[in-house]
């Protein structure tokens, strides 16, 4: 189950190494002057193209937890409207864990420092770092780990976590992906208190990507076969227990060919034939499963 | 959350096992008294339209809430079901109700309830879940609108 995961960034290893709170570790010249000079290929000024080999990134704020980070980037909104968060583990080279709030990322216009002096007259600790781009990652594809609605949630929520600000990226072969966008929309009406789980698919880089599920919840693990892949996503409660619809996707016609409400675990058989546990649940909320072969018309 | 007053007067008193098989009788009284009237009225016409109203959950506690949070079944760690008063006795703002012949199977008459359900629910001026837009709990009926859930967890010193 663990494969499809993109290495380095389960929100279990959001390990608590913090750095700074209200202040900012502040790079020396000499350290700064050592970033490497961006290439065109990953400058700021080409936003369409993924990220990947070397970068550099102008830090103006690191935390530990997503709802701190989300935070300070409200806080700073109006000084850099365009500012990203990044997670460390998209970096293999900096210490895992932490959420940064990135001004610029490797323009090939301007050196570190000249971003550094420019950034310092507002935030005076602000500092930068190299960051060897994990390919794939959401870094790398240039999809912020945090939405920017994320910074509304408000602050009296009672159901929001962490796990629950921080988007993710879902393997379904070596050039197609799922991102998990989780999001804050203050008209999705649920004691999720505006929390919203969308699930979009994508080929290589998301310049296009397609809506999947607005609301999922507890998702699975895509299984592909072909030009299918299969999922579930969970849209009703039912007791104590989520009540799923399953879902084949079709990826030469970019759109979802079949559903199946109330059943979960969807297996492809063939690109024609889906296996799913329909659900039921008795008036004592009781859960049965059991296995069924649907055939996909086509 | 186990250490704190109203949390050791909740478990070492009547209101202990699971909520879920308690009596009709005991689910009601678990209700804050306000909502409770309430409800009585919702499944008095419920009845009325020939349906057999049960109520699944009325009450049930923050530590049950968390366990199921815990095993991925909601995402939901705090909800107007686990609503304490001043005195540590349960006071649940939502009722879950189902249908005792139809429960939540896959057959048009439970729309049919579900239907009824949050209609006789709103005329009586209370939230249905499914009128939610995020996820849907057909059976879940509440006092409050969500807006207000950190206010009722804070009343309820939780």
């Amino acid at each position: 189950m663990n494969r499809f995961y993109i290495k380095g960034f389960f929100p279990q290893r959001l390990v608590l190494c913090l750095i700074f709170i209200s202040g900012f570790v502040v790079i020396n010249a000499n350290a700064a002057s050592s970033m490497p000079r961006a290439n065109g290929a990953t400058s700021e000024n080409a936003p369409d193209k993924a990220l990947s080999g070397e970068v550099w990134l102008a830090i103006i704020a690191t935390e530990t937890s997503a709802a701190a980070i989300a935070a300070k980037r409200k806080q700073l909104l109006n000084l850099y409207p365009s500012a990203k968060i990044v997670h460390s583990n998209d970096c293999s080279n900096l210490k895992p864990g932490l959420f940064l709030l990135v001004s610029h990322i490797s323009g090939k216009d301007r050196t570190p420092e000249e971003v550094l002096t420019e950034i310092r007259t507002d935030v005076v600790d602000a500092y930068s770092r190299p960051c060897s781009v994990v390919t794939p990652s959401l870094l790398s594809l240039r999809i912020p780990v945090i939405h920017a609605s994320i910074d509304q949630v408000p602050v009296d929520a009672v159901n929001w976590s962490n796990e629950d600000r921080v988007s993710q990226l879902l393997k379904v072969n070596d050039a197609e992906y799922l991102l998990i966008e989780r999001a804050y929309d203050s008209h999705n009406e649920s004691p999720l208190e505006g929390m919203k789980q969308s699930v979009y698919y994508f080929k290589g880089y998301p310049k296009q990507r397609i809506l999947i599920e607005k609301n999922c919840w507890d998702i699975s693990q895509p299984d592909s076969l072909g030009n299918r892949f299969s999922l579930h996503c969970a849209n009703e409660m039912a007791a104590d227990q989520w009540l799923h619809t399953s879902i084949v996707f079709d990826i030469e016609a970019q759109s979802i060919v079949f559903r199946e409400s109330y059943c979960r675990n969807p297996r492809l058989a063939s690109e024609n034939q889906l296996s799913c546990e329909k659900e039921s649940i008795d008036a004592d909320g009781r859960l049965s499963l059991s296995r069924r072969e649907i055939l996909i018309e086509q | 959350m186990s250490s704190s007053p109203k949390a050791r007067q909740i478990t070492s008193g009547k209101w202990t096992g699971d909520s879920a098989r308690w009596s009709q009788n005991k689910k009601l009284r678990s209700l804050n008294s306000g909502f409770r009237i309430k409800i009585k009225k919702l499944v008095a016409a419920l009845e009325g339209r020939q349906f057999r109203p049960k109520i699944f959950y009325g009450w049930r506690s923050v530590e049950v809430q968390l366990k199921l949070y815990k095993k991925g079944r909601t995402k939901v760690k705090f909800s107007f079901h686990n609503a304490i008063s001043n005195d540590g006795t349960p006071n649940a703002y939502a009722v879950d109700i189902i249908d005792s012949r139809y429960a939540w199977s896959d057959v048009p008459e439970t729309k049919e309830f579900w239907k009824a359900l949050g209609e006789e629910a709103k005329k009586l001026g209370l939230y249905w879940g499914g009128d939610w837009t995020s996820f849907k709990d057909w059976a879940h009926v509440q006092m409050h609108p969500n807006s207000e859930l950190g206010k009722v967890k804070k009343e309820s010193g939780l």
